[in-house]
Formats: C-alpha cells, sequence, structure tokens
C-alpha cells in the first residue's frame, strides 16, 4: 500500500489550522526583517518550572515557544519576498528589494522602513578661516567679480589676473630708482623677494587655519615657517649680492660634462679662498672667520655619519675573526701602498709630498702641465723613416 | 668605545709598522687568545676579546681604560704613539738600539740619544725609522726615531744624535697623570 504525505504531516496539509493561527507580521523588507508586533501572554513565553533558557529575575524562556514565533515570522517574510517583482539573471530570478527612497512599487501591505541610528557620529560643522570670522565680525558680503576686466589702455576687455591680463602683458617696466647705500643690489631680484615672501606668507596663513579646522597636525604652520625663514637665511648667506664688477663663473656644456671654463667668477674665488686658507700652520683652525664665509673644516654630513656607522657596525659583525681580516686588510694597504692612493696622488685628492700640503690646485682655470707632444713624437713610436722603406 | 674606523687603522699601521713592520700581522693574530683595536676617549687600545666582551655591558662613559693603551689620536687626528704600548713594540722591534749605562738616565730624562751614548745598534736602521732603546742588559727603556742611518752614524762625531726620543719610561712618572 502506497504511502501517503498527508498521512505523515496532516498538519502541513491541514490548512485551516494554520491561518487560524498565524499572526500577520509587519516587513522591513529593505533590511529583510519582520516583526510581530502582538501581545503574547507571559504564561506562553516565560515559565518559572521549565530550565530552557534560564533568565535572572524573570521566568524561563520557553525556547520551543519562541522557536515556533520565529518560525512563522520567517514563512511569512519569505511568502512576502516571493511576492515582489523579479528580474531574471544568471543565478535565477531576483527579487527587487523596496528601496529607502521608494522607487520601487511593493504589493507588500504592511510594509515599513525601519530607521537605524547611523553607525559614525554626525560630522562636526566646519571651522570658519580667520578671514571667515573677520569677515562675520565686520559684515562684509562676498560680491562676485567678473572674470574680465575693462583695459583702459586698448579698450579691451582682459582676463583680470594670469596669462593674458593687462598687468602681464605690459611686461616689464624698467626700475627707475637705485636703493641709496646698497649699490649691490638688485631691484628685480628685491620684487622677486617680495613677491616670495607674500606667497611664503600665506602658505602659512592657509596651514593654519587647517590646522585650526583639525585637517593638518598641531604645530605644523609654525614648523612650516621656521622652515621658511631658515631658508631665506641660508640664500642670505651663502649668496651676498655680487658685485658689479665680479664676473660669473662660465660654464660651458662640452659633451655631456659641464666643466667650468676660464672666467674665475665668485664660486671658484671662493674655492680658490678656501684652498689658501689651508696655509697656515693650524690648517687655518684658528683663523677668523668673516661673516658668510663658510668654515674651514665642515661638519660631517648625514651621508658621512651614516656611511661610518656602517662601516663601524660591519666592523662588529664579522665577530674577532672578522675584525682581525679587516686589519689585515688595512695593514696590507699600509704596507704595500695601494693603487688607489696613487690614483688620488694623480687625481690632486692627495698630497704628493712628505709634508700633507703639498697638493696640486685646481682653480678651475685648465692648463695643466700635460702639454700634447707636436711632431713625430706626439703621433706615438713610429717605425724609423729610412730610405729603404720609404715609399 | 668603538672599533676604529678604517682611516683610523690605516693611521695606527702606519705608525705601529716604523718600529715593528710586518709583525703587525702577530698583534691581529694573536695566538694565545683573540685582541682587537678599540677607540675610547681618543685613545687607542689593544683589547683581549674576553675584556671586550666583559667592558661590552658597561656604558662607554664609564670607562676610564681597558686592556694595554697603545697611544691617542690627537685633535689633528694624527697617532701618537704612547710608552705604555712598549711592551708589545720592544717584543717585535725591526731596529734596536742599546744604550751604556753611563747615559741610560739621560734617556731616561727625555733627551735625544747621543753617539757618545751608544752602546750597541742593529745594522741597517733607515733614517727616520722607528728604532726601540734599551739598556745594555736588554731591558726595553723607550722608543724613538733615528736621526742618522747605521752607515752614517759611524762617520757622526760624539756629540751628535744618534736616536731622536719619543717616549722613555721615565714618562710613568714624570706624565702619571695623562699616560693611560
Amino acid at each position: 500500500m502506497p504511502l501517503k504525505a498527508t498521512e505523515i504531516a496532516p498538519d502541513s496539509y491541514n490548512g485551516t489550522k494554520n491561518t487560524e493561527v498565524l499572526e500577520d507580521v509587519r516587513f522591513d523588507l529593505y533590511n529583510l526583517a519582520a516583526f510581530n508586533d502582538f501581545a503574547q501572554r507571559s504564561d506562553d513565553v516565560g515559565d518559572s518550572s521549565s530550565s530552557d533558557v534560564p533568565v535572572d529575575g524573570m521566568n524561563a524562556a520557553l525556547e520551543t515557544f519562541l522557536l515556533n514565533k520565529a518560525t512563522e515570522g520567517t514563512s511569512q517574510l519569505i511568502g512576502a519576498l516571493w511576492t515582489l517583482e523579479t528580474k531574471p539573471s544568471d543565478v535565477g530570478p531576483l527579487a527587487l528589494l523596496p528601496t529607502p527612497h521608494g522607487d520601487v512599487e511593493v504589493s507588500v501591505p504592511n510594509n515599513a522602513l525601519t530607521l537605524l541610528p547611523r553607525a559614525k557620529p554626525a560630522p562636526k560643522p566646519k571651522e570658519p578661516t580667520k578671514w571667515e570670522l573677520f569677515r562675520k565680525e565686520k559684515g562684509i558680503e562676498n560680491r562676485k567679480r567678473g572674470r574680465k576686466e575693462w583695459d583702459e589702455a586698448t579698450g579691451e576687455w582682459k582676463v583680470r589676473y594670469g596669462m593674458g591680463s593687462a598687468a602681464n602683458e605690459a611686461g616689464e617696466w624698467p626700475i627707475m630708482e637705485a636703493v641709496q647705500g646698497n649699490d649691490f643690489a638688485d631691484p628685480w631680484q628685491a620684487k622677486k623677494d617680495e613677491r616670495k615672501e607674500k606667497v611664503e606668507k600665506n602658505q602659512v596663513q592657509k596651514t593654519r587655519n587647517m590646522e585650526r579646522q583639525g585637517l593638518v597636525q598641531k604645530g605644523s604652520a609654525k614648523k612650516l615657517e621656521k622652515q621658511f625663514e631658515e631658508d631665506r637665511k641660508k640664500i642670505k648667506l651663502t649668496a651676498p649680492p655680487l658685485p658689479s664688477g665680479l664676473p660669473v663663473d662660465m660654464k660651458s656644456t662640452k659633451g655631456s660634462e659641464v666643466k667650468t671654463r676660464a672666467a674665475r667668477g665668485l664660486d671658484s674665488t671662493k674655492k680658490a679662498l678656501a684652498a689658501t686658507r689651508l696655509s697656515t700652520a693650524s690648517m687655518g683652525k684658528f683663523d677668523q672667520v668673516r661673516k658668510g664665509e663658510d668654515k674651514v673644516r665642515k661638519k660631517r654630513s648625514g651621508e658621512e655619519i651614516r656611511n661610518r656607522r656602517k662601516e663601524l657596525q660591519s666592523a662588529n659583525q664579522g665577530g674577532a675573526k672578522g675584525e682581525a681580516d679587516r686589519g689585515l686588510k688595512v695593514l696590507n694597504s699600509v704596507l704595500l701602498g695601494s693603487e688607489k692612493k696613487e690614483k688620488m696622488r694623480r687625481t690632486g685628492k692627495m698630497h704628493k709630498g712628505e709634508t700633507g700640503h703639498d697638493f696640486d690646485y685646481d682653480d678651475g682655470l685648465g692648463g695643466g702641465s700635460f702639454k700634447k707632444r707636436k711632431g713625430r713624437a706626439g703621433a706615438g713610436k713610429l717605425k724609423k723613416v729610412t730610405k729603404k722603406n720609404i715609399k | 668605545m668603538r672599533p676604529l674606523t678604517i682611516d683610523e687603522l690605516k693611521k695606527l699601521f702606519e705608525k705601529l709598522s716604523k718600529y715593528i713592520g710586518k709583525n703587525v700581522e702577530h698583534l691581529l693574530k694573536n695566538p694565545s687568545e683573540a685582541h682587537a683595536f678599540r677607540l675610547q676617549k681618543d685613545r687607542v687600545y689593544y683589547v683581549s676579546e674576553s675584556l671586550i666582551k666583559a667592558s661590552q655591558s658597561l656604558p662607554s662613559e664609564t670607562i676610564l681604560s681597558l686592556g694595554t693603551c697603545f697611544g691617542k689620536f690627537t685633535k689633528s687626528k694624527n697617532f701618537k704613539l704612547h710608552i705604555t704600548a712598549l711592551d708589545v713594540i720592544s717584543k717585535y722591534a725591526l731596529y734596536k738600539v742599546w744604550v751604556k749605562p753611563s747615559s741610560e738616565m739621560q734617556f731616561l730624562y727625555g733627551n735625544n740619544v747621543p753617539k757618545s751614548g751608544l752602546g750597541r745598534m742593529t745594522d741597517e736602521v733607515p733614517q727616520y725609522g722607528g728604532v726601540v732603546v734599551l739598556s745594555m742588559n736588554d731591558v726595553p727603556l723607550g722608543f724613538g726615531v733615528a736621526a742618522q742611518s747605521t752607515g752614517q752614524c759611524k762617520e757622526l762625531e760624539p756629540t751628535g744624535n744618534v736616536v731622536l726620543h719619543q717616549g722613555d719610561v721615565g714618562e710613568y712618572l714624570r706624565t702619571e697623570d695623562d699616560i693611560y
């Protein structure tokens, strides 16, 4: 005798019984949730005798009752989803869920969007800049200015600033006034410096505003200001106004290498001075230094310090044996005299005589001791030309 | 305290090799125990490995001296050999000069060795070569520089200098304060 499904699970086929019990839930299809708002009897929800889910100070919840309610809700929710409009796709039909904007029509009767609190705190209102504060205090209103401006000289509309503006196209007028007492000062340079200073000031103010708004770290405006100031100082120290009589170091670009040419200017004069300053017994250590003059012995650069640290680290690495090997290497070069030393002597990086002061100073004016030989010897060794092999 | 840089090692070896030549190698490869050079407050020390390891736990500023002091780097970064290195130098010295008992004291007070005080001398000492000065019974007294080569010394008058003084044992008393 065949077995019938109705006999095994009569409840699932007995529709009348189920609909009686079913409580209509409230949907929130956007969040895929269903809520049962019906009041429940407390005896149904909790029972002091049962100990399914014990809760302090309350009757123990009845797990089976809650599960039943959840099942009811879920089945209604899934049923509601099936009533939605669908869209065919590669993986089967996709239901079109309602959106908070309400642009999808839903036929489910009791569907409502639940408003959830936002995950992150609301953004703070933007701090006004210093100018905005000032404007508000004075009651200044922003008025729009046209990008174009009437230029009376040419009788044309021109851009207010930037390329093609009247101020820009006027070109540089000669600066007639020479400042008394400072003959070497370059008025054009002064103008440039002034402009640059303005730009830097603006940059600092901008950073200060950003600092107030919490967009950059505190103290970065001060840091920037300090850096600008230091840069300005450095320029003042390294580049004093060039006397008008002194030629500029002329560079000639022969091939890819840039070489100094015959005219000795400020740079090479400085170099020559540095070379002569080493010629006292103390090698210039106790000489008076003028303002703006470089120190004779420079402080070690960061790279030099790093290199030395690396060198010492490598000395420590190999242990006692490694250190002995390193020592032997140096000893060898001391006893035999390294090729490198010879090369340095030849190129003028190392002294030639015994005193340690015996350098060939390269003043950049060219003309070493080497002269190309002219004539037959200059071409190298040739076969002797005799009467016999002459042709 | 730190190992020497290559430039410092070069200066040290240049100076040492004037006195002991190739024997510097023996200092680097000490058969009894591995030794190394260390720099501490401009002074160069010849230190055994066990001592280096023991000193590593100490802060560098607290170390006054360790191992054998060989000398110091001057402010102008030249290396100056100290009398404390005499023990090592005399052991491996290439050129030696023996001094008569009569002029021993003269030398120990920091004077040069004249020809009249010369007892014996190694052959083929070059001019300005580093020499170790010993008493006639082979006690090292100090070191210096040969003013003349051995050949030229023979023609020298009795008052002429043979060895120019650089360091002597008397310094242990005279410059006690800053010797180590």
